[in-house]
């Protein structure tokens, strides 16, 4: 478990100091994805800086699994890919790759199989490995940086904007190695402003802003917060699906043409509502359930 | 360590421009050697280029944050680089007198009548373990300012310091100032000490006043580096 306990964080003791982080206070199950959401400047990296023993809280404590994060044994089972990637842009993929395996702890015997393994995992071909990383675009930079965070299937993952500049497959490629993490157990803490993504993969989002964390939303499992579903259905029928949803208890309204706006928390309540149209002799050609962070975003901020 | 000490080799020597440098300075350096008239300034300038930016650049780029997210302590990645700073040096060192070694032997083949210096082993190792030692103090110093200061700031720091240390002893007997220049005097043998390579050879002097100083201060420069390395921050943002 990550436990953050009152953490407070200034940039600049001289002159105008920032407050980064303000008395943050929040703990990560293990197992669990945490999304952190915020507008720029929010003080998310810093966060995600105090977590990695980047930076020292200026008041406060970080625990993992009960030690600080510099331990060297919660280094050993950590994955962390930066937003920013640094990376030595003279080395060719698999020497990255390699570098960051032995650096890990890995067997030095297995380099060439395991860097070869990951990179397939975020699909980069085998030639490409044998390229400079000065040679490669944006997106195949973002996918190596995937591929070394996660080498040696870390118990714990700071991603920090792992999907940022990537094309859709790449986003997928991110998303389907989150989800990997996610089914072994590990426990992740994802900085995104892709806000789709962070709801497919997230438990749970915490929203900072000017350094504190102002709410939290549960999106998985029965403590999930209110989340809206939208039922697509004929454009001339979407008016007469609200009274019908309406004596069914279900509470809904017109967004679109044909699209409608159901607030429902649980998947049984959507089955129903879709069930109450079909009945009543309505189609329904997509039921999308969201947790439309982008509105709680709003809110939020 | 050694996959830090890998790393640095990797980093250095992967770049042609530092390879063109070296090479030259080896010529450079060569020459004097040869003549048993020590390195000169072109093995200071080697030990000058292996060492600049040798954490600043990694700080400076983010790599840094990368590797200090695995299993491994700020010290072995500071002292993984000093000692690949000083492998990097030794192997300068020790191509610079296979070539010097040559070059005494083309002289002596080519010219019918060579009547110069002949290249002699034991001058050539004795000038080698004089730069060899002064390599390792410049290394530390220049660490330790890397640790702190951007880029290429932390040669840019050794070379004021030097400038100012150098220039403190006449300045201080052009103003007539006898405190000064001892102050000058006192500050290099304390801050910039030199091993006497000449009594160490022939087994004398080793626990010297002199000795004594180097090692001290080898020990201070690179105390200090770990300390403010240890200490330090680093962030990319205030995100």
């Amino acid at each position: 478990m990550i436990q953050v306990s009152h953490v407070s964080k200034r940039y600049g003791r001289f002159g105008r100091p920032t407050l980064a982080l303000d008395d943050v206070s929040l703990e990560v199950q293990t197992g669990e994805t945490l999304g952190l959401i915020g507008p720029n400047g929010a003080g998310k990296t810093t966060l995600l800086s105090c977590l990695l023993g980047f930076l020292r809280p200026d008041s406060g404590s970080i625990r993992i699994a009960g030690k600080p994060p510099d331990d060297l044994s919660v280094r050993a089972g950590t994955g962390y890919m930066p937003e920013r990637l640094g990376f030595d842009r003279e080395l060719t993929g698999r020497a990255f790759l390699a570098h960051h395996w032995r650096l890990a702890g890995g067997d030095p015997r297995a380099t060439e199989t395991e860097t070869r393994a990951a990179a397939e995992r975020v699909g980069l071909e085998p030639s490409v490995l044998s390229r400079k990383l000065r040679t490669y675009s944006r997106g195949m930079l973002q996918r190596i940086g995937v591929a070394q965070a996660t080498l040696r299937d870390p118990q714990w993952l700071f991603l920090d904007e792992p999907a940022s500049g990537t094309d859709p497959m790449g986003v997928a490629v991110v998303r389907e190695r989150i989800l990997e993490a996610k089914s072994r157990g590990a426990t992740i803490v994802l900085n995104s402003h892709q806000l789709p993504e962070v709801e497919r993969v997230c438990d749970r989002v915490v929203f900072i802003d000017r350094g504190r964390l102002l709410r939290e939303e549960t999106l998985r499992g029965d403590a999930a917060t209110a989340r809206r579903t939208l039922l697509r259905t004929l454009a001339g029928r979407a008016d007469e699906a609200v009274p019908v949803l309406g004596q069914a208890g279900i509470a809904a309204r017109v967004e679109s043409p044909g699209t409608l706006v159901v607030s429902v928390a649980r998947d049984e309540e959507i089955a129903r509502a879709v069930a109450c149209l079909v009945q009543a002799g309505i189609p329904v050609f997509e039921a999308r359930v969201s947790a439309d962070l982008e509105q709680l975003f709003r809110k939020g901020a | 360590m050694t996959e830090m000490v890998r790393r640095f080799l990797r980093q250095k020597l992967t770049s042609v421009g530092i390879w063109i440098a070296l090479c030259l300075l080896t010529l450079l350096a060569a020459i004097p050697l040869n003549s048993n008239q020590g390195l000169g300034p072109a093995a200071t300038l080697a030990i000058l280029i292996l060492a600049a930016g040798s954490v600043s650049r990694d700080i400076g780029s983010g790599a840094l944050q990368m590797i200090l997210s695995r299993p491994l302590t700020r010290l072995e990645y500071l002292f993984g680089r000093y000692v690949g700073i000083l492998l990097a040096y030794s192997i300068f060192l020790v191509a610079t007198t296979g070539v010097a070694f040559v070059l005494g032997r083309l002289a002596i083949r080519l010219a019918t009548e060579y009547s110069g210096p002949v290249f002699s082993l034991s001058a050539a190792a004795h000038a080698v373990l004089e730069a060899f030692s002064a390599g390792a103090l410049l290394a530390a110093i220049v660490l330790f300012f890397s640790t702190f200061l951007r880029g290429w700031g932390d040669v840019l720091a050794l070379i004021i310091g030097s400038v100012l240390l150098v220039s403190t002893q006449p300045l201080g007997f052009a103003l007539n100032e006898p405190g000064i220049a001892r102050a000058g005097q006192i500050a290099t043998q304390n801050l910039y000490p030199k091993l006497p390579w000449d009594s160490l050879l022939q087994g004398r002097q080793i626990l010297s006043e002199a000795s004594g100083r180097y090692v001290l201060a080898l020990c201070v420069y690179l105390t200090i580096a770990a300390v403010v390395f240890t200490r330090r921050e680093f962030s990319y943002g205030q995100d």
